[in-house]
Order: C-alpha cells, then structure tokens, then sequence
C-alpha cells in the first residue's frame, strides 16, 4: 500500500469523514426535494464525493475511490436531471455513504473490505437510469474497464470526446515504475510531462491493487502505473512515446473498449460493427435483475446496516477515542497563548516578592494568578467544547430510518444545535440520545392510519432540543405520539414484581412513568427490530446518571411524551459542596446540589419523623427522605466518651429517636449501660447530651447545651426525580473541584463518583448521590411525592400556618426577623464597602448603587454592631432595590407564629415572637421603606365603589397577627375591612352584608372551614359567584394554586407581601367594576 | 508480568529485590517493579471499600489506592508506626500503594536461584508468591503482585 504518509493520510480521513457528515443530511434533504432539485445543493454534496474520490486515489485507496466515484456518477446524474431523487435512490446513495464511512474508518484495510455490494447497486442507478434518457452525454462520466474490471478509468465523456473529436487515438499504456521508469532513471512526472507535450493526459493511475493481490506482479517486483493518454499518433508509432513492450499498451476503441495495439491491425476491420457504443456498455453487470431487487433490497438493509452502525459506533468510539484530534479555533488559541505569557509574567512577579519577601506584592500577584488562572481554566474547557449539532444531525437519519422501517410518517426538527457541550460528555450522550429518540419514534409515534383516528396529523413530530439554563444544558425530546400509560406501566412493573401492590396503590402517574427507569422494565410488547436490543431505559438513566445528568420524563396519555435531560457543561472540573462525617470530608457535585439547612437543635424533634420505615424531613410542607451518610457509608462512629472511657456508639438508630420518645430501642441501651440515660431528662435535652458528647470529643469543651453542632446539617440532593435529604456532620464551603477516577479496588463502591484534591493536599471522595439512593434502597416510590400527601395531611391536622422567616441581628444581642419571603437576595458585605454619597449609605451592587439602611434610623432599637464583615438584605420594594444592614448569625427558620403584636410594636416593627428560645423583633420592611423614601410608593390608588365610599374587603384569618397586619395594610390603603376568624364565620359575614363587600381576601389553612372550601361556597352560590377571592399563603406550591383555581381562587398573594397584595386587590375590584 | 517471564527465560540474571516486612515475615519483590517508598500516610479512608484497602491518598496529583498487605495476605493488619512505609507500585497504569510494617535491604541474588514457591509460607497462600529465595538464615517470599493486586470483585456494596 502506497500510503503517503501518516499525517497527510490522517488529514484525508478527517476531512472526508467531515464532508461525508455534510452527505448525510444534504442526501436527506436531496430527498425532501425530490423532483424539485436543489442544484447547488446537489452540487456540493458532488464535490463532496468528488474530493473524497481525488483524495482516495492519490492515497492508493481504491475501495474508497471506486465506491466514491459510484456516488459522484449518481449524483452526476441527479444533478443533470437525468434521474429524480426518490427514497429508494437516496436510500442506495446513503448505505453507500455509511459504507464509505467505515471504509474511512478503517483506512488501512479499507482496499479489503467488501463494496461490491454498493458499487453494484449504484452502478444499477446509472445503468438503468441512462437509456431512459437516451444517453444524453454532457457532462457524463464514464468509467472504461480495463482487464476485466482490474482497472477502472473514470473521465469525463466530454473529455473523451473533445479527444475524438481533435481526431486523437486514445491509448492505455501501463508502465512499469520500476523497469520502465526507475530503471531508466526517469520520475512518472518527467514522463507525464513528456506525454503531455505530444498529447492530452486523461488519467493516470498507481495499480495498488495488483501489486499487493496479484503474484504475478509482486513476484516480479511491478509496480504498474497507467496513463490514459490522447494523441494523433498512430498505434504503429506510439511506442516511440512510451518506449515499453508494446504489449503493454492497449488503445480505446470507439465502444470503449481496450485492445491491444499488436491486435490493432486484426481487429481494425472487423471493429466497424461498433453500433454498440450507442449502449454504453460500460458496465457488464445484469441491470435488470438489480433493478427488481433494489425495493426490497433498501428495506432489508436499513436494519442491517443500522445495527452494523452501531456496532461500528461502539467499536470505533472505545477504539478510537485514544488518539482522535479536535479543531480548536485559532484565536481561541491564541488567547491561550496570550494567557501563558501572562502566568509566566505572574511567576516572576511572584518569584520576584518572595525573593524580596514583600507580602502585599506577594497577594497582589496571588491575585493575579488566581485570575489568569481561571482564565485559563475557561480557555481550555474551550478547546473541548464542541456543538450539540454533531450528535443532533445524525438524528435526521436514524429518524428517517426507522419511520420507514415501521412505515411510520415522522417529522423530526431539531432547535439549538449551537450549543456547546464538553467532548466527553457528547461523546457520552451520543447513545442514551439515540436510543430516546428511537423510543419517540418506535413507542411514541403512533402509526398513520392510528394517528388519524386519534384526530392528529398522519404525521408525527418528534423534536430535538437543546438550550442553556443555569450553567446546565437542558437536552429536550418531545414527541406528540401516544404517550405512556402509568396504569399499564404499573401493571407491568408489578407482574415482573419490581414494585409491590401496596407501592403501586401509592404511588403518582408521575411516579409510574418514572418506572421505566428501573432495571428490568421494557414495555414493549413484542420486540421489533427497533427494541429488544438489550438497552433498556435504565441503561439510559444510569449513563446519563454518570454524566452528572438527569432525566425525567413527562407524558400525557394521548398526547406525547417529553423527556428532559440536563447535563452539566464539563465533567473534568466541577463545583461542589464540601460536606464533612466523622472528620472526614466528602464533595457533593453541585449538580445534585438543591439546597443545604440546618435544624437547630430544638426543632429536631419537630421536624424530623418516621414515615414508615423511612425518617423524614419537613421542608416547607412537604416531607423529605432522609439518609443519614454515615450509616450509608458504614461509619462505626465509635468514639471514647471523656468521662467514663466507655465506648459508646456517636448516634441513635435514627434521628427521630432524638425526639425522645421512650423507644424499645433506646430502652435496650438504657439497660445495657452503654449510653447515659437519656429518659431521665427532659426530651431536648437528652438528645443535646448525646451530641454533646459528641462535640465535647471535638471541642473539648464541658458543656455545651445548645452549640450549633446539635444541630442537624442537611444536604438536600436530586438525582432525577428523587430528592432526599442527606445527614451530615459538617458543612463546608462550595469549591470547584478537579475529578479523579478511583482505583479498580473501590471502583465497585457505589457511592462514590470519584475522588479529588483537596488545598491541603488530602484526598476527598466524590459522593454520588445516585448510587447512595441505590444503597439505602431510596427508590422515586417511597419517599418524595408519597410524602408530600403525607405532609399536607400533616399540615391540615395542624392548622396552623407555618411562616419562613430570615432571622438575623443588628446589635448583637438583638434577634430580627423578617418573612422570607419578601427577600430577594442576602449579600455578605465589608463595612468598607460601604459609600457614603449624598447623606446616604450606599454600595455598589451588579453595576448601581444599591441604597442602604439600618434598622435604627427608623425603629428605636440598638445600633448596628461594629463589626467589619456585614450582611445586606435586599428586598426589592416599590420595583426598586434596596439593602437592609445586619449583622451574623443569619439563619432561616419555619415557624408557627404566635407574633405579639402589641408590646413591642413600633414605627418599623410589627410586633415580636419567641424564636429559639429569643425574643424576636418582626420587621415591617414597608413600613421602615416608607418612612425613609415616602417617595417611593406611589400615590396610593383606593378602588372607590362610588365617589366617596372605599371598597369593602372581607378578609378571613385565624392568626391574629396575620389579620391585624393585613387588615392595617388594606385599612392604610383606604379600604373598609371586615375580618372574620375562619371561614364559618367568613361565609355568615358574606352573606350579611353581601351588598357592601366587593372582595374576599382568605387565608387558605383555618380552623373549622379552610380557604378552599370557603372560596368553593363562594363560587359555587349565585349570589356570591362574582366576589374574587385572593388567596394568603406563606408560600404557594404549584400543587396549591392548581387545587385553588380549581376552586375558583383567583389570585394568590404571599402573606405579608403588601404591595403585591394591595395592587392585586386594586386590579381585582376594577375588573369586577367593568 | 512479561517483563518477568523474560527475565526468567534469560536465566542467569541478576536480579534486585527490595525487601520488607509483612506482619514478621521477610517478603521481596523485584525492584524494577517499586516506583518508589514513601512515608506518605496522610491517608483518606474509604469507608465501604474493601478491607485491604486502608485508603487514598495523593500523590502528586495522582489518587494512590493504599493496600494493606497485611491485610490482603490474610495476616494481621499493618500498624501504623514510625517505620511503616508505603511502597509504590505501577500497575496496568494504575498507581497503588502497598502499606507494609517495615522495609528491608535491598538484596543481590540470581534468577535461577529462586525457587518455586511452596503451598503456603507463613500462613500466606502460596499463589500470591513468585516464588522464594534462600538466605543462609532466612527465607524471602518473592511476591506476585499482579496476583496480589488483582481485583477479586468481592465485597462489593
């Protein structure tokens, strides 16, 4: 094999493998145009073919070149119109393709690998393609045979002709590099030179294939090299040209076929019976039966060469991906370079300081580093970044495919192929990808004729869609087929006992439909060529899970299905949560991060429960699994109680057990002596004494009641539609963390996706929180949407509201409150960032100045403490922002309010509540904004039902804070207010003076009538029908404003939020005026 | 592995072993095999991982899985003390760490005098041994540590 060398070699390939990827789709739309043609369109996919033919035959690649040239002559003949691109013609043309690819792939053996297959169905296109058009020889190739098909010429006929027509002889001559050429000490250059002086070159070709098939050849050391060569020179006098064994040299007869010129004379008189040029017969094969056989032939071989697809696919991408090469922008590359010179500068500035030990250079130029270094963090990840678009544009094909595999009619469009992902994560998502959309359109898509009965297009649509959403890329299939059936689907998953009953009876539509991600589960009913490969959901789920991705699917009955999957950008460096269990520490992706809190210690009992066998969370109304990481992990947690030397065990059998309920368990304790009495005292404190033992180890300090770590540290974490809360001793900071794989010995440890290093040089390991859910047994049944019923039940029960709260200080010793909800955001600020411009404090936030306040400037409370490092609250009030100043410990807390609204009230607060154990000042944040920029609330618009009178607004709640603050919001506003107590005695006031109110304003949980039920009597009376009703909550879930409109709540309002109220109040009564 | 197989062809060598201790028993291996022997035992433990295994640590950036042949050889685990000491080994690209009580000399013998191993030399199966070679007061098992670094999948969670 006469390859060049590697590199020109790899080069060829990489470039044909691109313009073979731009075929692909341009076949396809070839194919959409049908008679139509899009001439530039074919134009570039002929190019396409046609450099890929130049370049094979300078390599020596015949396979390569001769199936290439097949295509060019096809699509020759596509573009001249001598043939109109169907199904079945591109479909031949596409096989070819895959072939050519693979032949590509395998460049080194591609002159062994079987073609004929392709070139024989081609060559069945041209052939029976051209008499119908009664050989129209424009712009023509024609291929001349020579030595039964050893050889094959390809020139244009033009060519040929021009040559016949100058009156030229057209002759073959195949010289000998090594006798005829080397020998004489001659090049095959200085010879075509010499040739093209006394005549037209046609072509000339390096006979690869015979010097490494044919003995004959090898044995005698030939290289043979063919020109075809135009010129008047007679066959009697052309060897004086060539000057080789006339043998040699053959000479183009007007039927295009060769002769040898010793033959010349014989044959000269009996070759006038050359009628038969007017066929063409180019080709010897039997046109006829491959015409017949070309219908069937495309349809068998779709799924033939589809599943050898993927098999190549799987082989070449784990073969492969060891030395594959990657584009990179050239000035992406040259910021790179830009970035290098500044890190070497940075390194002598810093060898620099050091070696005058100057410290403030040495962190000006630490700070320097710091920077150019995630510069060059982010150039690089660059480099690796790649479109989506490389995976997406093979979809049109596969969708192609298989619709016509399954006689299904599909639409496939694809959005965003723009956006860029990290090579390894494409590569990684190329076959969970595939094998979605293979469902949509094997399991989704319903066929025509079905489509039609259901009342939707016969032809289904299946959409690709990839977007950027924070820092995620969001990957989008959706299909408007049949949808999943979550009642099938449970039935199935219970025959092959996945599930048990009692879990099928609990569980949600949801929840079934996630089934499909469990091992073992395959809903197809019988297995088509599409399914049954062995790749389950599952498999899916568990590549993407390995990506950091996660999917979740939607799907209604009827009308399709949406699977989601977001993916992180890069998988090689990622933030994470440092998270710390018995001394150790552990990094959480932050992908799987959702939320981090603390229950203090005296909430413990409140909050965490059992459900079952599993120990639960409540979190803003709904119950979380927990999973405590070090039993997961099987940390002993022993340790030496200071006092006694006694080996105890660091913690109960489960976190509810804090709560002091005299259980077997810790009964059994009690008498086995091993862990002090906790019974004795009262339920809080012993289960501070148990994790004071546990600080005193850490902290070597006596007693310490109360200290923060009591408190339980919770990591709320996702993977797919599980979410569950993990138990951990410690929380650290966030930090972008580098991956390393583990060794093959722990390799086989689930719950861990890797390790990384930390500053200090230790090691850390990578939990994976998919895996952790695996070992604990935590499937998406029990747990999360089962506990959400559970909580709402719960919370009913309780009636009470349950109010977030953001709890910080000003002074030291002054505890603050403020609903969470009206927050925006919390920024952690120095005392010196503070401006003072205008007589007003300010900083410089996101590009504006952001005002600033105190408490103290309104309410007559202590002043802020003096501390350097400040917190900024910023609420955003009147559609601007402004910044609360406080001081830490900033903490969050859900509590039962019982706000005292009478004895510490003042200008700025609204009253006062107990909140662990401390009086807690509530702060009316509008009423201090007022007081500062009156400015800022518009002139209070009061809807007036006639010239004087102000609306009337009745408004049911049972917390007497709430009522008092709300009602003095709407009384301020100029509005008349009728309170009621619960929705009984909302309902008896409605109906006295029905002619005055003009809204309801409820809360929704109450005693004795809640709020949905109060607004479902409303709607459903006559005469109260046209009251809207808004509805207070602490905090809306979706599932409370669907169940509320469905009862005909018009509007839902956060407690406390007044301007928001007070506008929908405005809004509301105007639109029942018109 | 095939490294090894040469060297036993060429008959005749020369050959190197670094010798340590494994509980009280006097173990070899081929130096050409030890990457190198640290003291490095800042080392994370990896709950769930298996017995043998005492942890990770860092290498120079690199994750080093630290296996505790004592451990592994079914005898009693390695304390840690002031002589312990991890011996670095590269294996199918991996590097590993084996803990081991103390280091040994380096000891000169020829290839043709190790003999094959026994069933079992003190109390360790014989498949984890090379073979052994005789001192005049003292026995060196040399060890097969592909065989000991094999992964047995077991204990897997």
């Amino acid at each position: 094999m006469s390859i060049q060398d590697d590199e020109t070699l790899r080069l060829y390939v990489e470039e044909s493998i691109e313009h073979l990827a731009d075929i692909e789709n341009d076949l396809l739309t070839i194919e959409k145009d049908g008679a139509d043609i899009n001439e530039e369109l074919v134009n570039k996919v002929f190019r396409a073919a046609h450099s890929i033919k130049g370049g094979a035959g300078f390599m020596g690649l015949n396979n390569i070149k001769e199936l290439s040239h097949k295509m060019e002559n096809v699509l020759g003949m596509i573009r001249e119109r001598e043939m109109v691109p169907n199904p079945e013609i591109v479909n031949i043309l596409l096989l070819a393709s895959d072939t050519l690819r693979n032949l590509l792939n395998n460049v080194g053996d591609s002159n062994e690998m079987p073609i004929e297959e392709h070139v024989n169905a081609l060559v069945a296109l041209t052939a029976g393609a051209a008499p119908e058009k009664k050989a129209e020889i424009k712009e023509k190739n024609i291929d001349l045979i020579f030595d039964n098909g050893r050889m094959v010429f390809t020139v244009s006929s033009s060519a040929l002709n021009n040559s016949r027509k100058k009156g030229q002889y057209i002759y073959l001559a195949e010289l000998d590099l090594v006798q005829d050429v080397e020998k004489k000490g001659l090049t095959a250059a200085e010879i075509l030179k010499r040739l093209s002086e006394s005549g037209t070159i046609l072509s000339n070709e390096v006979d690869v294939q015979s010097v490494g098939t044919l003995d004959k050849y090898s044995s005698s050391g030939k290289v043979p090299f063919l020109v075809l060569f135009g010129t008047i020179l007679e066959p009697e006098m052309i060897n004086a040209l060539f000057d080789i064994d006339e043998e040699n040299i053959y000479l183009l007869e007007s039927n295009n076929n060769f002769i040898r010129i010793t033959e010349y004379g014989e044959s000269k008189a009996s070759s006038e019976v050359k009628e038969m040029a007017e066929e063409s017969p180019v080709q010897q094969h039997e046109e006829k039966s491959f015409k017949e056989e070309t219908s069937s032939y495309s349809v068998t071989e779709t799924v033939s060469a589809a599943a050898a697809r993927e098999g190549d696919s799987a082989a070449s991408s784990g073969a492969k991906s060891a030395d594959t090469s990657l584009r990179v922008n050239v000035s992406l590359l040259d910021s790179l370079m830009t970035l290098a010179g500044e890190l070497v500068l940075g390194r002598n500035q810093l060898m620099q300081s050091i070696g005058q030990k100057d410290i403030r250079a040495i962190e000006g130029t630490g700070q320097r580093l710091d920077l150019i270094t995630s510069e060059i963090q982010e150039a690089i990840m660059m480099t690796r970044m790649q479109p989506i678009g490389n995976v997406f544009n093979k979809f049109p094909r596969v969708v192609r495919d298989l619709a016509r595999n399954l006689n299904k009619e599909v639409k496939l469009t694809i959005e965003g192929e723009g956006v860029e992902l990290d090579k390894t994560i494409l590569e990684a998502i190329n076959d969970p990808l595939t094998h979605l959309v293979r469902n949509s359109v094997d399991h989704g898509i319903e066929l025509p004729a079905e489509r039609q009965r259901a009342g939707k297009e016969p032809v289904g649509h299946v959409m690709l869609k990839a977007y950027h959403e924070a820092g995620q890329v969001n990957i989008e299939i959706r299909d408007d087929g049949k949808g999943m059936n979550p009642d099938k689907l449970a039935k199935v998953a219970l025959e092959k006992n996945i599930i048990t009953e009692d879990q099928a009876i609990a569980m949600s539509d949801k929840e079934k439909i996630n089934l499909i991600f469990l091992p073992g589960f395959s809903t197809a009913e019988k297995v088509s060529d599409v399914s049954g490969r062995g790749v389950g959901m599952d498999v899916v789920k568990t590549n993407l899970d390995k990506l950091g991705g996660v999917v979740d699917i939607e799907s209604l009955m009827g009308k399709g299905t949406i699977i989601k999957i977001k993916l992180p950008l890069t998988l090689a460096i990622i933030p994470s949560q440092l998270i710390s269990v018995c001394g150790e520490r552990y990094a959480i992706p932050q992908v799987n991060l959702e939320e981090l809190f603390r229950i203090p210690a005296n909430q413990v009992k409140d909050r965490i429960e059992k459900v079952g066998d599993a120990e639960v969370v409540r979190l803003r109304g709904s119950l979380l699994p927990l999973i405590r990481l070090a039993d997961i992990i099987g940390i002993k947690g022993e340790f030496l109680d200071p006092s006694d030397k006694i080996k105890k065990s660091d913690r109960r059998a489960s976190i509810s057990d804090r709560r002091g309920r005299k259980s077997p368990l810790e009964k059994a304790k009690k008498d086995d002596g091993v862990i002090r009495t906790i019974n004795e005292k009262s339920d809080e404190q012993g289960m501070d004494d148990i994790n004071d033992d546990y600080s005193n180890r850490r902290k070597g300090s006596p007693d310490r009641r109360y200290h923060a770590s009591s408190a339980v540290n919770i990591v709320v974490v996702y993977t797919g539609a599980l979410k569950y809360g993990l138990v951990v001793d410690e929380l650290h900071d966030s930090e972008e963390i580098v991956v390393k794989p583990l060794g093959r010995h722990i390799k086989h440890c689930k719950a861990y996706a890797g390790a990384t290093i930390m500053g200090d040089g230790r090691v850390a390991l990578i939990l994976d929180v998919a895996g952790i859910s695996k070992m604990a047994r935590l499937t998406s049944m029990d747990g999360t949407e089962r506990a959400v019923q559970v909580a709402k039940e719960q919370r009913m029960k309780s009636q009470k509201d349950i109010q977030s709260l953001l709890i910080f200080r000003n002074a030291e010793d002054e505890q603050f409150a403020v609903p969470l909800g009206l927050v925006e955001r919390v920024e952690k600020i120095k005392r010196t960032d503070i401006e003072h411009v205008g007589g007003k404090k300010v900083i410089q936030y996101r590009g504006a100045s952001l005002p600033l306040f105190a408490i103290e400037q309104v309410a007559n409370v202590k002043p802020l403490a003096d501390k350097e490092d400040l917190l900024v609250i910023v609420f955003s009030i009147g559609g601007r922002d402004i910044g609360l100043l406080a001081t830490p410990p900033l903490d969050s807390t859900e509590e039962a309010l019982t706000v005292d609204d009478m004895t510490l009230k003042q200008a700025g607060i609204m009253g006062s509540a107990i909140i662990g154990n401390q009086t807690t000042l509530m702060i009316n944040i509008f009423g201090i904004v007022e007081a500062l920029n009156p400015d800022w609330f518009t002139k209070k618009e009061t809807f007036m039902v006639s010239d004087n009178r102000a609306a009337t607004v009745l408004y049911a709640e049972d917390s007497n804070f709430f009522r008092g603050q709300v009602t003095e919001y709407l009384k301020e506003d100029g509005y008349n207010v009728i309170e009621a107590e619960d929705g009984r005695i909302a309902l008896d006031l409605i109906e006295k003076h029905i002619d005055e109110i003009s809204l309801v304003i409820t809360d929704i949980e109450m005693p004795n009538m809640d709020g949905f039920e109060l607004t479902s009597y409303i709607k459903k009376d006559a005469r109260f029908r046209h009251l809207p009703v808004i509805a207070l909550t602490t905090m809306a879930s979706d599932e409370d404003i669907s169940k509320g409109s469905k009862v005909g709540i018009d509007d839902y309002q956060i407690k406390l939020d007044k301007e928001k109220l007070m506008k929908s109040v405005f809004q509301h009564l105007k639109a029942v005026k018109k | 592995m095939a490294n090894n197989a040469d060297n036993r062809n060429t008959g005749n060598r020369t050959m190197e072993l670094a010798t340590f201790y494994v509980g009280d028993s006097l173990c070899g291996m081929d130096i050409l095999k030890v990457q190198e022997i640290n003291k490095l035992l800042e080392m994370t433990e990896v709950p769930l991982a298996p017995d043998y295994v005492k942890g990770i640590l860092n290498l120079r950036g690199q994750i080093v899985t630290v296996i505790d042949l004592g451990n592994k050889l079914s005898l009693a685990d390695t304390e840690i003390s002031s002589e312990t000491r991890n011996i670095i080994v590269n294996s199918n690209g991996e590097y590993i760490g084996l803990l081991v009580h103390r280091i040994g000399d380096v000891e000169r013998t020829e290839e043709d005098k190790i003999e094959p191993p026994p069933a079992n030399i003190g109390g360790i199966q014989g498949r984890y041994f090379e073979g052994v070679f005789k001192k005049e007061k003292s026995l060196i098992g040399i060890l097969n540590v592909e065989e000991i670094l094999k992964d047995d999948g077991s204990q897997t969670i």
